[in-house]
């Protein structure tokens, strides 16, 4: 059994008497300590998914389909407390917007410690010591100082290294981070992933790791699902992936990455916009921007097939 | 769609421009709408309750509750609708001009609308209306009845609110792409001001306006109750209840209840248009700057 | 501390300024204080004695000073009319309209407080659409008008209350707060709206802040969920609600005629109506430095409870 089931997920939100769908039918699985990347250009759902698994999707989003299960438990409908004592606990998860995600009229230190009391029942002493040492964890240095100080008197980056600090604090088995570099300078964003990538070897996490940015998630991640307009395109691992991508949308992907090779100024920027969800109807989502369409990619989704390790989805693979 | 069609599918919208276009009307077409002399006193009839020949009944000197309502929605709406007129040209030309030329103006301007606006503004209606004596107003041929002074004292004091809307609106919008397009392409300051500034500001100092309309017709209406607004004979609504004070105990409840009415309806319909403007008018919430309370 | 310093530098300058527009309007009047105390048929000696007994000879300026000193040893003068001691007057009616405004602020809070947050919590049910409702009706409603209807059913129709008056605390303290339930409720209702009005938008916007999300992700408990919300929500609900302490002054003034409480309004009205100016110089500048106080303690208490203001 796998560590983080989903089954035919779908998430939508209802709008003039039908259902927009976001997430439409996603299926994948995550061992323990294993890293997936979730790949895709903004409205691909693959936020709206970490949202569902945490089940955290802000109204009138919601899990309309399917199924997630964490160590065989199901998640979908099940009651808030259940819930309450996942997140945080066994599955935790680390936001874009680290400016705002901690409260900013409280010391992080009572942010952190009212975490462990939430799912270790550590108070006083006890939780002020975990919490030095979570700090300590994620690279903040003279911790049990800084535990008195306001989120206003930390940096950008600082405040995701205390954020990741929350989410680890009580050893969860899968860690979901949901663009955390995005809103970071550069060279922090690096700095973060190192630090993700290290958390997960010393703790043995499992970790879901949300982009649009090829080159962060190759750093981090074993294997990746590639996400187009709600859909599922690919699902490789990281080498193979990048070296031979099957399904057309994931070679376009690839090729919008300047490469060090490429002569200067050559961009290949996917042609047409990316689809408005509700607009799409059965086809394959990326249908009307690829270059190998078929006239059936635009009437019938096509399938999911399974190579070895691999699965894609394209009318192209169907031999 | 046009704003106002928008405002007036939202149920409270609708009840707003309903409540306010009543008040409106009454106010312009008292002469014609009033079945009586507002002042014709008539001690036989008096304190007669609601009938066919008085619909809302007498007043303890017999005269037409229902024509003194009528006229009565004159100074209220007058005070409230010159009052605001007052502060909002003082209150946008500061702000804007403010927002425009920065620098020493805009410190001289925004820090004295913070100094006026820690000035209290019912207490300081009844100092200003105390202190020069409750009368008319007399400027060369022209005689203002006593509201003048409350209207030109409202009217200063919220010079501070709209101008704060103003400026945040017209520091948005001058900072623009759009605007500093304009400025490479050489248009003037004033043009820019005029032209492109202040239309696009307005919005959220309407919506604060309307707001204000309502604060002003209470502000007239309890100075005219404890004697300080409009004089009596004249009709107002906050008068009419202060005579109704007397009755309170012997239960002609019509003396009492029909000018409450008035005033809150009409007070809850500009309320009910200021909030439902500010859906339609004002998204970003700018008018929220100067949020008033008294 | 130095921003709070200026703002109660600032607050100190806009007294004197008001203080000298109000000399200033008081001395451009054309109607002397003489002339309206001894009547339309005193002699010009007569005035004359009655200026320089009252030191009102002298040039405005020197008038000025002499009575911003003694106001600053809280002695405010003498009235002009019946030569009482004005300090006398304001420690008489004071009580009475700070009792009331007390009682207003707390009946206040005790119905904003809850209302506002249940509002903010069940956003467009039932209940929110009812607090809503009440808010919009609640600020539209003039005391004055509210405490006759109150009088009307509380007094006249059921007579659990008095219709108005003042009963001290002597006469013991139940028929002393029954005086002062109606007075109270008339005048709070209208902070009853602005202030639930405040609390809903103020947790509303938290609700929607990004560093609850990370609160519910963390799976914090209900309980916790909610000090958190609350805490955020505090800073502008206590501006707002020690705004609304200022200002309530004003209206407490028209409530207390209402209820023919012998507060300030009665002092204030008296004097406007015989003309005695000092008296209303001095009752109008300890109600805007109440106000202005209002407004400091404001920002004293928000720099306190958000840590982001700079200390």
């Amino acid at each position: 059994m796998a560590l983080l089931e989903i089954d035919d997920l779908h998430v939508g939100f209802p709008a003039g008497g039908r259902m927009v769908e976001v997430v439409r039918g996603l299926t994948l699985r995550l061992d323990a300590g294993q890293a997936l990347g979730l790949v895709g250009e903004s409205g691909s759902g693959k936020s709206q998914t970490a949202l569902a698994v945490m089940s955290l999707l802000r109204k009138p989003l919601r899990v309309t389909r399917g199924s997630i299960r964490l160590e065989g438990q199901e998640l979908v409908g099940a009651p808030e407390a259940t819930l309450r004592h996942f997140r945080g606990g066994a599955m935790s998860i680390v936001f874009q917007d680290a400016m705002a995600g901690l409260n900013p009229v409280f010391p992080i230190g009572t942010q952190l410690m009212d975490v462990l009391a939430a799912h270790r029942g550590l108070t006083g002493r006890a939780a002020r010591a975990v919490a030095v040492e979570a700090l300590e964890m994620v690279g903040i240095r003279e911790p049990a100082a800084r535990l008195g100080h306001y989120p206003h008197q930390f940096s950008g980056g600082m405040r995701q290294r205390v954020l990741i600090a929350m989410a680890i604090a009580c050893r969860p088995k899968l860690l979901i981070a949901d663009e955390p570099t995005t809103a970071l300078d550069v060279t922090v964003q690096a700095q973060i992933v190192e630090l993700l990538h290290e958390l997960r070897q010393k703790l043995g996490l499992a970790l879901l790791f949300i982009t649009h940015n090829l080159d962060l998630m190759a750093e981090i991640c074993d294997r990746a699902i590639v996400l187009y307009g709600g859909r599922m395109m690919e699902e490789a691992p990281i080498g193979p992936l990048f070296e031979a991508p099957l399904h057309p949308y994931g070679r376009a992907l690839l090729d919008c990455v300047p490469r060090l090779a490429d002569e200067p100024g050559a961009l290949h920027p996917i042609e047409g916009a990316a689809p408005t969800p509700g607009r799409l109807g059965e086809a394959c989502p990326f249908a009307p921007r690829c270059g190998l369409a078929l006239p059936r990619c635009a009437e019938e989704a096509p399938p999911e097939l399974a190579f070895g390790p691999r699965r894609a989805a394209c009318w192209r693979l169907v031999p | 769609m046009s704003a106002f069609g928008t405002l007036l599918r939202r149920p409270a919208g609708a009840a707003g421009v309903v409540l306010v276009l009543a008040a409106a009307l009454a106010a312009v077409f008292a002469p014609w709408l009033a079945p009586y002399d507002p002042l014709a006193v008539d001690l036989a009839r008096k304190l007669a309750p609601p009938s066919a020949a008085h619909w809302l009944g007498t007043d303890s000197t017999g005269r037409d509750v229902l024509s003194r309502l009528l006229w009565g929605a004159r100074p209220s709406l007058a005070v409230g609708l010159l009052a605001v007129s007052i502060g909002g040209i003082g209150g946008v030309a500061l702000g804007v001009t403010s927002a425009m030329a920065r620098g020493l103006w805009e410190q001289l301007a925004m820090r004295s609308m913070d100094g006026l606006a820690a000035i209290p503004l019912l207490i300081w209606a009844i100092a200003i209306v105390g202190i020069v004596g409750v009368g008319p107003v007399r400027l060369g041929p022209l005689t203002f009845p006593n509201e003048a002074k409350i209207v030109l004292l409202i009217g200063v004091l919220y010079m501070p609110p709209l101008a704060r809307v103003a400026y945040g609106g017209a520091l948005l919008e001058a900072r623009a792409d759009y605007v500093q397009a304009r400025r490479l392409q050489g248009a003037s300051g004033l043009s820019i001001m005029l032209g492109d500034v202040l239309p696009n500001c307005l919005s959220p100092v309407v919506v604060q306006a309307t707001l204000l309309v309502a604060v002003g017709i209470v502000v007239e209406a309890s100075l005219s109750f404890v004697g300080l607004g409009v004089e009596p004979p004249f009709p107002s609504w906050g008068g009419m209840l202060a005579d109704a004070r007397r009755v309170i105990f012997s239960g002609e409840w019509w003396t009492y209840v029909f000018p409450g009415l008035a005033i809150s309806l009409t007070v809850i319909g500009f309320n009910l248009l200021g909030d439902a403007l500010r859906d339609t008018l004002d998204p970003r919430k700018v008018s929220a700057a100067g949020k008033v309370v008294t | 501390m130095a921003a709070l310093l200026a703002r109660l530098f600032g607050s100190l300058g806009v007294l004197v300024a008001v203080s000298l527009v109000l000399f200033a309007l008081i001395h451009a009047n054309p109607v002397s204080p003489a002339r309206v105390v001894l009547g339309n048929d005193a002699s010009e000696e007569d005035i004359a004695e009655f200026n320089a007994e009252r030191g009102l000879d002298r040039p405005v300026a020197a008038q000025y000073l002499a009575w911003a000193g003694a106001a600053l040893r809280g002695e405010f003068g003498r009235s002009l009319v019946d030569d009482t001691a004005i300090t006398r007057t304001i420690a008489q009616t004071m009580p009475v309209t700070l009792e009331l405004v007390l009682w207003a602020f707390l009946v206040a809070l005790a119905v904003a407080l809850p209302l506002g947050i249940v509002s903010a919590l069940y956003e467009d049910r039932w209940v929110d659409h009812l607090a809503r409702a009440l808010a919009t009706i609640g600020v539209s409603i003039p005391g004055f008008w509210l405490g006759l209807m109150l009088i009307a059913w509380g007094a006249v129709g059921l007579g659990w209350f008095p219709a108005g008056g003042y009963v001290s605390w002597e006469m013991g303290a139940w028929p002393h707060l029954r005086a002062m339930v109606l007075p109270a409720l008339a005048l709070g209702l209208y902070y009853v709206a602005i202030i639930s009005r405040m609390t809903r938008s103020a947790m509303g916007d938290v609700m929607l802040a990004e560093h609850v999300r990370v609160s519910r992700a963390m799976g914090l408990g209900r309980g916790r969920l909610m000090v958190y919300t609350l805490r955020n929500a505090l800073p502008p609900v206590i501006t707002v609600a020690a705004m609304s302490f200022g200002y309530m002054f004003g209206w407490a003034l028209i409530v207390e005629q209402v209820f023919t409480l012998p507060g300030m309004s009665r002092a204030l009205l008296n004097a406007i109506f015989r003309r005695d100016y000092i008296m209303i110089l001095d009752i109008v500048l300890i109600i805007t430095a109440i106000f202005l106080l209002a407004n400091l303690i404001a920002d004293a208490l928000h720099r306190l409870v958000d840590p982001r203001v700079a200390r």
